[in-house]
């Protein structure tokens, strides 16, 4: 096995495609923050956020070589490790960290800040990855005392980032966590139960905080109440809206000016539908299709089955983010703090995506997936 | 493991048709939004995102006949606040502190303006002078903002007051000219339509579209400043004088073309200030209801309210003994009675069923029509009225356009009340100006045609409009409605009208030097019986070929007098004493007024020359004296003569020296009062010819012969005969 595995390392490619999607998103993504970074009050003040989104994808794009070259079954080795840690940062968090906008999301390193939960995507990954390819582990997904272990490790990261109160990364672990179980061979009924039992926490979670409620009301009634929580619906959806086929054009967007919020983040997606409309729009989703398309095809074709959990993993990650963040700035879905992966300014996100961009780079090299 | 592998390969297969799925969704959602719902969130993103400024236009300014400026704008500024900057700063105290101080606006209300979070702007005081603005700027506080804004400037103060009226804190007119005439004083705003961003500041977009704004146009009233300030000082003088309890209301038009010369209304207010009441007698008429709190408040801006009204256009009244004129103007007209018939008033006329009695209870007994007239006698207009007939009586008032809004450009003109059908009570009483209503302007009106020649002129008060630089662009003509009387009646009318005046009930109006023409009218207010009346007179002048035409009503004198003779008519009578020498009558003294005006010369003799010439001076006389003396010894003319006043008494002093002789001056072609003066100058005691017999020599005699004559040395004292006679006409 192992000697495979060094054969296949050795003559495999990385993924080309998938190379180019990548850094297709990463180069759209910085025309597009440039163009939604304009309105920003001084031209000294545009530019630092540019240098910095600029830094930030390099170290990014280091990270992501370095994960491309780094063979991935090293993460099964220290994948408890790794989890361990995680856990013990992510409760650090609501102790140590440092609030803002209402939340305690962040962590502080003296000279950097980062969102510990950005990582945890990633290692919750490796950690379900490492578990269901355990070959000795053959009954894990009919073993009560195992399916407990799997549920409640999920829910338990889930609480550390409810004590964030960060939504919206608990809703991506869970869906991450649950399509992992389902993918690694659980039962249809017992996920699909446990997840709508999930849904019923939540649910919980979600009407017992106020503004939380107040989110899905507005969803609804945006218009009846643009002044107050409505206000970013509303927005988005004009800027959407004004957009047509073919946009306003580059640079153009009106709703940037201090109309929609976290334009550089959230609604980066809305800018670019008012800028470049439909058409743009449709760009951003073919290229995460693209994306996902090769991502599950890395995955579909991997060579041993801890390959082809991280690859589905790390895909659906992205997948899901785009799902949730266009889904709330069409107002399908309740908004909440989800970045566009590889779109969204942010350092954490962008850090910890194109590190699972280089795990998954580096998969494909081993995998089967038909390749340029 | 293999087994696993698929189970696992079709489940990530499962996962990316549910990857298909949510995509497919957003993009369904995604053309949803941008193509069916796009043209809806496109406008109303484009509504949010755009500022439309308004560009304001300039208002109008108003001016008199002869262009002074009766209303004018000049830029003012609004000042707003912006609550979420002042949240920012801070600073919330500061700025309520500068806006109470500088501004005088309510602390509450600006803390509630400030308490309105959601927004970017609100609107503190509007029409702020510049200068004050200025004194607000210079505390440089945060959240504080300037825009442009226009306020209207009156600078007569409460000239014509309820005729211009004012205009609204958004420079819409709202009361007089300044409402009916809004839209041609507004002119046409233009609009700036900008990109802007949430916070109001303009985003670098060509969205602009500018329209440009279109200047009011100017107004140029017939009113005339001047013969307006004299009929407000005199209407005000009656108002105060009579204490009148509703207020008054006098016109002045020139009855030839129609046009308002002035138009006055008492209790009258600052167009600048128009919500305070400053005259004294409403004050003190409203506390005298003793009324506390909210409902003086309530009463207070019911009188503000009030004191807005054109009273001389919107409230119509009994006219009473005015409208005998028509009457009597119809009669001569249908020539059912002439100026000589004679009538007969035994105090009482019966008709139908009922006892009308005339307002002088003894009678008049015999009269002629003009005397008739001149007593403003009921059962004489009675009898006028009945052969008359209703039919003729109703065509005739209509002519006259009683029943009929004059047309007239101020808002709320009523036409009145009038019977459909007349018995002939209503008939009779009718006739003397009872059971029906006018507005004063149709009265006014009526007359007009009445001593015009016969021609019902449409009353205007618009005589121009202007371009922005005052420059005329229109004109408006004088406007004949309809001819209703000859000529001829409407010289007779003229005749008996002065006659009323010099004469008759309308005394009261009589002005030395000038002839009038005129009416009096007294008119009981219902219910009949409870001592409120309305005094009114019409006058017009000059009789013989009238100029102009005053009418005057006080509503509700209560001090005393009530009569339209007694009160009215002296008002009219200054009116037109000082407005026809501002049209350039001069007054012409008559034989009877000389009378009025001369006074007796006193005894001055053993006087001192101070204490004669003090003497003098009250009785209007100058003196001149001759000699070096102390005390007077002698004078010219003698005490009791009488003299014009103005004319000059020689004294003579004791120590005279020896009379000598002097030399006689020419003063044949002179008049009698130049031919005395220089007589008397020259020392000599002139002594009339009496063989001409006249009683007054007025200016119209002149000097023909004198004896001695012209140049002969004769002594001093000596008495020099003049013959005077009636200067020929030509």
């Amino acid at each position: 096995m192992k000697s495979a595995g060094r054969r296949t390392e050795s003559t495999g490619q990385v993924d080309f495609i998938l190379l180019v999607i990548i850094l297709a998103m990463l180069l759209f993504g910085f025309v597009m923050l440039f163009s939604a970074s304009s309105p920003e009050a001084s031209e000294s003040g545009i530019m630092r956020a540019l240098i910095k989104q600029f830094i930030i994808t390099g170290v990014g794009l280091g990270a992501m070589i370095v994960a491309m070259t780094y063979d991935y079954h090293n993460y099964k080795t220290k994948s408890k490790a790794i989890i361990t840690a995680m856990f013990i940062v992510m409760i650090a968090v609501p102790i140590f960290g440092f609030a803002s906008h209402g939340a305690t999301r962040q962590i502080s390193l003296g000279f950097i800040s980062f969102q510990p939960s950005e990582f945890a995507k990633i290692a919750i990954v490796i950690y379900y990855a490492t578990r269901y390819s355990d070959k000795k582990n053959q009954n894990l997904t009919t073993d009560r005392r195992n399916i407990a272990i799997s549920f409640g490790f999920m829910l338990a990261f889930c609480a550390t980032c409810l004590l964030q109160k960060h939504m919206s990364a608990a809703i991506i672990l869970a869906l991450i966590s649950i399509m992992m179980m389902l993918v690694a061979g659980f039962s249809m009924k017992l996920t699909v139960l446990g997840g709508l039992l999930l849904a019923g926490v939540g649910s919980i979670f979600i009407f017992t905080e106020e503004y939380r409620a107040n989110r899905i009301l507005a969803l609804f009634k945006p218009f009846e109440y643009k002044r107050g929580i409505g206000w970013q619906i509303v927005q988005s959806l004009f800027a959407v809206g004004s957009g047509g086929l073919f946009g306003l054009g580059l640079g153009q967007s009106r709703q940037k000016y201090q109309y929609l919020p976290e334009v550089q983040n959230d609604y980066i997606y809305a800018v670019i539908c008012e800028e470049l409309g439909f058409i743009g729009g449709i760009a951003v989703i073919a290229l995460f299709v693209l994306f996902i398309w090769r991502g599950m095809s890395i995955a579909l074709n991997a060579k041993d089955r801890f390959g082809m959990l991280m690859a589905f993993g790390i895909t659906s990650i992205v997948g899901l983010q785009m799902l949730i963040n266009i889904g709330v700035v069409l107002s399908i879905l309740p908004s909440t703090g989800m970045q566009l992966p590889l779109f969204s300014s942010g350092g954490s996100s962008m850090l910890a995506t194109l590190w699972g961009m280089g795990i998954l780079l580096n998969i494909s090299k081993s995998s089967k997936v038909k390749k340029l | 493991m293999p087994k696993n592998a698929v189970t696992v390969k079709k489940r990530i297969k499962l996962m990316m048709s549910l990857f298909l799925i949510g995509v497919m969704v957003l993009v369904v959602r995604l053309a949803w939004i941008q193509f069916v719902r796009g043209g809806e969130y496109k406008k109303l993103a484009a509504e949010q995102q755009t500022r439309d400024s308004v560009i304001s236009a300039k208002r109008g300014s108003i001016y008199d006949r002869n262009m002074k400026v009766l209303a004018q704008s000049a830029t003012a500024e609004r000042v707003t606040l912006n609550p979420q900057e002042i949240a920012k700063a801070k600073n919330e105290d500061k700025v309520v502190k500068a806006l109470v101080s500088i501004l005088g606006v309510k602390e509450s209300s600006v803390r509630e303006q400030i308490a309105r979070i959601d927004r970017q702007s609100v609107v503190i005081a509007k029409q702020v002078e510049k200068s004050t603005a200025d004194v607000l700027r210079q505390k440089g506080l945060t959240g504080i903002h300037f825009e442009e804004d226009t306020k209207r400037y009156y600078p007569y103060g409460s000239l014509a007051a309820q005729v211009i009226g004012f205009t609204g804190s958004d420079g819409q007119g709202l009361e007089g000219l300044e409402n009916v005439l809004d839209e041609q004083l507004r002119g046409l705003d233009g609009r700036i339509v900008a990109a802007k961003d949430v916070a109001n500041n303009e985003m670098p977009y060509k969205y602009e579209n500018y329209i440009e704004a279109q200047d009011g146009k100017g107004v140029v009233l017939t009113i005339d400043e001047t013969i307006q300030r004299y009929t407000e000082k005199h209407l005000q003088q009656a108002y105060e004088e009579n204490l009148l309890g509703n207020g008054g209301a006098a016109i002045v038009m020139n009855p030839k073309t129609g046009e308002i010369l002035a138009m006055a209304v008492v209790p009258t207010y600052d167009l600048n200030e128009p919500r305070v009441i400053t005259d004294q007698l409403l004050i003190e008429q409203l506390d005298d209801l003793e009324l506390e709190g909210e409902a003086y408040d309530k009463a207070y801006s019911a009188a503000v309210t009030k004191m807005w009204r054109n009273k001389a256009v919107i409230d119509s009244y009994e006219p009473g003994s005015t409208f005998k004129t028509v009457v009597a103007a119809a009669a001569l007209e249908e020539g059912v009675a002439s100026p000589n018939d004679v009538f007969t008033c035994s105090g009482v006329r019966h008709v139908a069923n009922r006892d009308i009695h005339c307002w002088h209870r003894p009678g008049h007994g015999e009269e002629t029509f003009t005397q008739g007239l001149m007593n403003s006698c009921n059962p004489f207009v009675m009898e006028l009225g009945s052969r008359l007939g209703a039919d003729t009586f109703r065509r005739y008032f209509k002519a006259f356009g009683l029943s009929e809004k004059t047309g007239f450009t101020i808002p709320g003109e009523s036409a009145g009340t009038f019977h459909d059908q007349l018995g002939v009570v209503d008939l009779a009483t009718s006739s003397f100006g009872q059971t029906f209503t006018v507005t004063p302007l149709q009265i006014i009106s009526a007359v007009s045609a009445i001593v015009n020649g016969g021609n019902l002129m449409k009353p205007y008060i618009v005589k121009a409009y202007t371009d922005a630089d005052g420059k005329i662009t229109d004109t408006f003509e004088p406007e004949r409605v309809r001819n209703v009387i000859s000529e001829e009646t409407s010289i007779q009318m003229r005749t008996m009208m002065e006659q009323v005046v010099s004469e008759g009930t309308g005394k009261g109006g009589y002005v030395e030097g000038f002839r009038i023409g005129g009416k009096t009218g007294t008119s009981e207010k219902l219910p009949r019986g409870n001592g409120k009346y309305i005094a009114s007179f019409v006058g017009a002048a000059p009789a013989e070929d009238p100029e102009i035409v005053c009418l005057l009503l006080l509503d509700e004198p209560n001090a005393g007098a009530t009569g339209g003779g007694a009160i009215a008519a002296p008002a009219v009578g200054r009116i037109i004493e000082d407005v026809l020498p501002y049209l350039g009558y001069e007054p012409q003294y008559t034989e009877e007024n000389a009378e009025k005006i001369s006074v007796s010369v006193p005894n001055i003799n053993g006087l001192t020359v101070q204490e004669a010439l003090e003497k003098l001076d009250k009785l209007g006389l100058k003196i001149n004296p001759k000699g070096s003396g102390e005390k007077v010894n002698n004078q010219i003319p003698a005490p009791g003569t009488k003299l014009h006043k103005g004319s000059v008494v020689i004294a003579y002093t004791q120590e005279e020296e020896k009379k000598g002789t002097v030399i006689v001056p020419v003063v044949i072609g002179m008049t009698y009062e130049n031919a005395r003066v220089s007589l008397e100058n020259a020392g000599i005691k002139m002594e009339i010819d009496s063989s001409g017999v006249v009683e007054n020599l007025t200016a119209d005699y002149i000097a023909v012969s004198q004896s001695p004559q012209a140049e002969s040395e004769v002594a001093q004292g000596t008495e020099v005969y003049v013959k005077f006679v009636l200067r020929e006409s030509d």
